[in-house]
């Protein structure tokens, strides 16, 4: 048997954890220090934020320097981004123990009252950090060219099971020598099937694939109402 | 043993398992993200060796531990009547015995955080009394004593749990942010046993006792340095 997707996960796919008419559709955003969460974020806002009321949770290592640079980027209104101190730890309070954040998620959505969709960035972390499905309905793990070409092929829960593997900084590849469309073809076989966007978020239009499949997502989630 | 009319009550829920759930790290009630103080402590004192961190946990447990183990004692108390528990004069008692703004305030998150898996693993009553009783959140140790009596422990077992868990958040706060070997952290809460005990038979003994009777000792120094450090524009952990 040759290479395949990653066996271990095969079977998640994971049942949304709350329901339309509820509350609104939580996206996660998930990913290594530096890859491009935070671009991401506000670039979804940017595209989606016209259209949609959109919230923001941010999870930082160190206080809010996360929900501070979105505030300065201007993308939302500040009071509807928040951010969660996690102790050292930010894949423990995205999965282990989601207390904070789900009380600062239903806090927000609460205070808003007209939130259509809430993104939840998580703080920069290792491979293995994934958001328990008790947190987030999809999840968005984001990874760069400038992190290593091999960075597909190391897999982990993240790449392999998130609902869709950004591969950002696509700009930067030529000039640290990692080859993208080896990255594509590492996470399609670790992803067995699952959507792969390799873009540069931070260009001009950088973020609409991604927000069209935040898009797309949203469309189904309510399509699923009861 | 003692003769305490609390066992009556407890004993036909009496849960030694539970109690190993409550007092693991792994419980998702939102401790992970605080020191108990020791950050900010640590930053100015010479507690960041593992016999500065034995000075802590002593002085820790031996102040805002000994009012906890109070509260707690004397909530599982009251609830033997569940129905007749005053939930609004538990919290009076609770807010009273904190004196920084900032650590009632991450009291009441970390009670939101003990309530909402408490009501998921254990849903009683009691606990879903707490919850409407109080829309800005419990106090923590309010909260801790629903779950704990919701889970079945007997209250100066519950008490023990609580004081555990207000020695592990420095202790690990210690290992995370000064590289502190993690034996002899261990150690350092070992150490604790004889106070953590000996905390929990009093409070035990005067669960009954009327509000004021109790001791409400508080750590002024912990109360300072908690509105200094939510001020810090780079910390680790929320408290």
């Amino acid at each position: 048997m040759g290479v395949d997707h990653d066996h271990r996960f095969r079977n998640r796919e994971a049942p949304a954890a709350g329901r339309p008419g509820e509350r609104p559709l939580r996206i996660g955003v998930g990913g290594p220090v530096g890859s491009g969460k935070t671009s991401l974020v506000a670039g979804l806002c940017r595209t989606l934020g016209p259209a949609l009321s959109v919230a923001v949770v941010t999870n930082d290592i160190f206080t809010s320097e996360d929900a501070e640079a979105l505030r300065r980027a201007g993308v939302l209104p500040p009071e509807r981004i928040v951010a969660v101190e996690t102790g050292c730890c930010p894949h423990t309070a995205i999965r282990d123990d989601i207390s904070a954040n789900i009380d600062a998620i239903e806090a927000l959505e609460r205070r808003l009252g007209d939130v259509e969709l809430t993104l939840v960035e998580s703080g920069g972390d290792n491979l293995t950090a994934i958001f328990s499905r008790a947190l987030v309905d999809k999840q968005i793990f984001v990874i760069d060219t400038a992190g290593g070409d091999d960075i597909p092929r190391k897999g982990g829960p993240g790449i392999a099971t998130a609902d869709l593997l950004v591969i950002n900084k696509t700009d930067l590849a030529s000039f640290v020598g990692s080859n993208v469309e080896r990255m594509k073809a590492d996470a399609r076989i670790r992803r067995g099937g699952r959507p792969v966007i390799a873009t540069a978020v931070t260009a001009d239009k950088g973020a609409d694939a991604v927000a069209a499949w935040v898009q797309e997502a949203r469309d189904r989630w309510l399509a699923a109402s009861p | 043993m003692h003769d305490h009319p609390m066992r009556d009550h407890v004993a036909p829920a009496l849960s030694w398992s539970a109690a190993a759930l409550l007092a693991d790290g792994r419980f998702p009630s939102g401790g992970h993200a605080h020191s108990g103080g020791y950050e900010a402590a640590s930053a100015v004192f010479d507690v960041d060796t593992a016999d500065g961190l034995r000075r802590y946990l002593r002085g820790r447990l031996g102040t805002s531990g000994a009012a906890d183990a109070a509260i707690i004692a004397g909530a599982m108390s009251r609830l033997r009547a569940p129905e007749a528990v005053d939930w609004a004069e538990l919290d009076a008692e609770a807010e009273a015995r904190i004196a920084s703004p900032v650590l009632r305030a991450v009291s009441r998150a970390l009670g939101r955080h003990w309530l909402r898996a408490g009501l998921r693993v254990w849903p009683t009553p009691a606990l879903r009394a707490l919850e409407s009783s109080s829309p800005t959140g419990p106090h923590q140790a309010i909260a801790f004593a629903a779950v704990a009596d919701a889970a079945g422990l007997h209250p100066r077992i519950a008490v023990v749990v609580h004081l555990h868990h207000m020695a592990a958040a420095p202790a690990a706060a210690a290992v995370r942010l000064h590289g502190l070997d993690p034996f002899e952290v261990q150690r350092a809460q070992a150490a604790m046993g004889g106070l953590i005990d000996q905390i929990a038979e009093q409070s035990w003994a005067k669960a009954d006792a009327p509000w004021e009777a109790l001791a409400a000792p508080s750590g002024l120094l912990t109360d300072l340095l908690a509105e200094e450090h939510a001020r810090w524009d780079l910390r680790l952990f929320q408290s």
